[in-house]
């Protein structure tokens, strides 16, 4: 009989222990952990935390590579299913809603604040001088955009538009305004410098666009198409950019802790911030698509800008007072 | 180059290791669900024009609308949700990354959530700079950085990994040994089983070399054995003189 090295009496001692967790991962990795029999899923944890004691030996002792890889890999693919994602619950959605999100919007109060300032100083200022020379509007945009835009506003509200265009609209809402929420959460990781810009230029184009169309005298349609959506629309924008300023002073300040934990740390808080940017301005796109365009009186639209205010206000500065609860960080 | 790992510590304190994805294979995952989303979005575009095409007599502004509308968010999907999505509810993988068995997972080796996921597919925008698609920062961040991660990995704390084999290969002491059966007695010192793998997987794989080749690392091997081992012979033939020092261990 050949002799045996010591790797080869470990394996042979706990090899049909292995080979049970073996066929239960195959077992898994084909049909899924739910077809595991009642039996087997209690078997399956204990194991996987015998093999797990077997690696810690099998390294102790040095034995054979092939041995290691063998017992790693097995490890390996039990950790994956033992410690698999967790599946969404409808309380934990609830409380996400409920208190994480408007806690986690005021906590951050300072960069809602840099952002709303950098984007409306621009805006007002670009307003202002255009406001008084619409013609140098033509400096910042192109005149085929605003002549497009002046024969927009010019006609006012004498035709429902139908349906279809409405839908269109909506979904062109969607594709532009979340985009943009997306682009200035993502810039934020330079430094805070791509969020800015964003921030910055959508004040000075928009404050141009709307400097010009009240200039040459159509301001009251254009108060009429944008009361309605103005309030999500707004306050989704800064919140995208509050969370993209959150990234880079994230990454430019991280405190006592290495950067990496800092950034750790502050995951919930920038998904948080974006995921509010995205269904804000997701909300205030079909608002736009349907209702801003409408034939319905000045004073509906003006009903819904009260009704979402309202909404802002009590959802992220009075229901956090409420829901008091200790926040990580 | 050397295999690049990560030593994942289970919560029952076991290191175990993954290979972590090299550049070159995510590059290439990357292509095939670029070339998903392509054809998907072009079947897209193809299907509606040509029902805006045929319906055109009827009601063209309601067809033409609504196609627009569905195209319009059918690219807002597949640029943000298209990752996320398949992340979700392929534990980490997407179809390219399936195809070339790699992995996303959290760098301490837990289960990867929905926010971690969101947030590392947000930054994709990032990574290509200034030309759409095209993550050139994407991957000269991730050439520099030593665990190939892209500024979306960074933030997020993911790695991409190479999946683990599905076939596991058990470990397999039998030796091709001749018809020697001579040992080598009474020896000062003994291998370690890392030496004695290097010297089981040689006599298995020897007659897959050519025979040039085998006899010098066969040489080669022995001389080496012979030293740690203080064993006074010369090696006229190392390969039994390998053979008889590998039957000597053991119990």
């Amino acid at each position: 009989m050949e002799a045996k090295t010591k790797s080869e009496r470990f394996v042979q001692a706990r090899k049909d222990m292995w080979e049970s967790l073996r066929l239960t991962l195959l077992k898994i990795s084909k049909r899924g952990l739910s077809s595991l029999k009642e039996q087997e899923a209690a078997e399956f944890p204990r194991l996987y935390r015998m093999v797990c004691t077997d690696l810690a030996e099998a390294k102790m002792l040095k034995l054979s590579p092939d041995v290691l890889f063998y017992l790693n890999d097995m490890i390996g693919q039990a950790h994956k299913h033992l410690y698999s994602f967790p599946s969404l619950r409808m309380s934990s959605i609830k409380e996400f809603f409920r208190v994480s999100l408007p806690q986690i919007a005021l906590k951050n109060w300072v960069f809602l604040i840099i952002a709303a300032v950098t984007f409306l100083v621009p805006y007002i200022i670009s307003f202002a001088i255009i406001v008084n020379d619409p013609e140098s509007a033509k400096e910042l945009i192109p005149e085929k955009i605003l002549n497009r835009m002046a024969s927009a506003y010019k006609e006012g509200f004498t035709e429902e538009r139908s349906t279809s265009s409405k839908g269109f609209m909506v979904s062109y809402y969607i594709y532009n305004n979340v985009s943009i929420d997306f682009a200035c959460f993502a810039l934020g990781i330079l430094l805070g410098i791509g969020t800015l810009y964003i921030l910055i230029y959508n004040g000075i184009t928009l404050g141009a666009i709307s400097g010009y169309i009240y200039g040459i005298g159509y301001g009251d349609n254009f108060i009429h198409f944008v009361t309605a959506h103005s309030v999500f629309e707004l306050t989704g924008l800064i919140l995208s950019g509050a969370s993209g300023l959150l990234l880079g002073y994230s990454i430019i300040n991280a405190r006592k802790y290495s950067r990496r934990d800092w950034l750790k740390l502050q995951k919930t808080n920038l998904f948080t911030l974006v995921a509010a940017a995205a269904i804000l301005t997701f909300l205030a796109a079909f608002i736009e698509g349907v209702i801003s365009p409408s034939l319905l009186p000045y004073s509906f639209k003006t009903g819904v800008a009260i009704v979402s205010l309202t909404f802002v206000i009590l959802y992220f500065f009075i229901i956090p007072i409420f829901t008091k609860r200790p926040t990580k960080i | 180059m050397k295999e690049r790992t990560i030593t994942i510590e289970t919560p029952e304190k076991i290191q175990f290791v993954y290979s972590i994805s090299e550049l070159g294979t995510r590059i290439a995952a990357y292509v095939l669900d670029l070339l998903i989303q392509t054809v998907v979005i072009l079947l897209v575009f193809f299907l509606l024009l040509g029902g805006t095409i045929y319906s055109m007599s009827q009601d063209d502004d309601l067809i033409g609308n609504t196609s627009k509308a569905f195209f319009l968010l059918m690219v807002f999907i597949i640029r943000w949700v298209y990752f996320v999505l398949f992340e979700v509810i392929m534990e980490g993988q997407s179809p390219g990354k399936k195809a070339m068995r790699i992995r996303v997972i959290r760098s301490n080796g837990e289960a990867l959530d929905f926010e971690t996921i969101v947030l590392r597919n947000l930054l994709r925008v990032v990574d290509s700079i200034p030309i759409p698609l095209i993550p050139v920062v994407g991957a000269f961040v991730a050439m520099m950085d030593s665990k190939s991660r892209r500024l979306g990995d960074i933030v997020a704390d993911t790695i991409v990994v190479h999946e683990i084999k599905f076939d596991l290969k058990e470990p397999d002491f039998s030796v091709k040994l001749s018809h020697d059966r001579g040992r080598m007695e009474n020896l000062k010192a003994k291998l370690n089983e890392n030496e004695l793998y290097i010297i089981r997987r040689f006599l298995n794989e020897r007659t897959r070399l050519k025979a040039g080749r085998e006899m010098e690392v066969a040489l080669k091997l022995a001389q080496q054995v012979r030293e740690k081992l203080k064993i006074q012979e010369d090696i006229d033939q190392p390969i039994s003189f390998l053979e008889r020092v590998y039957r000597e261990h053991g119990s």
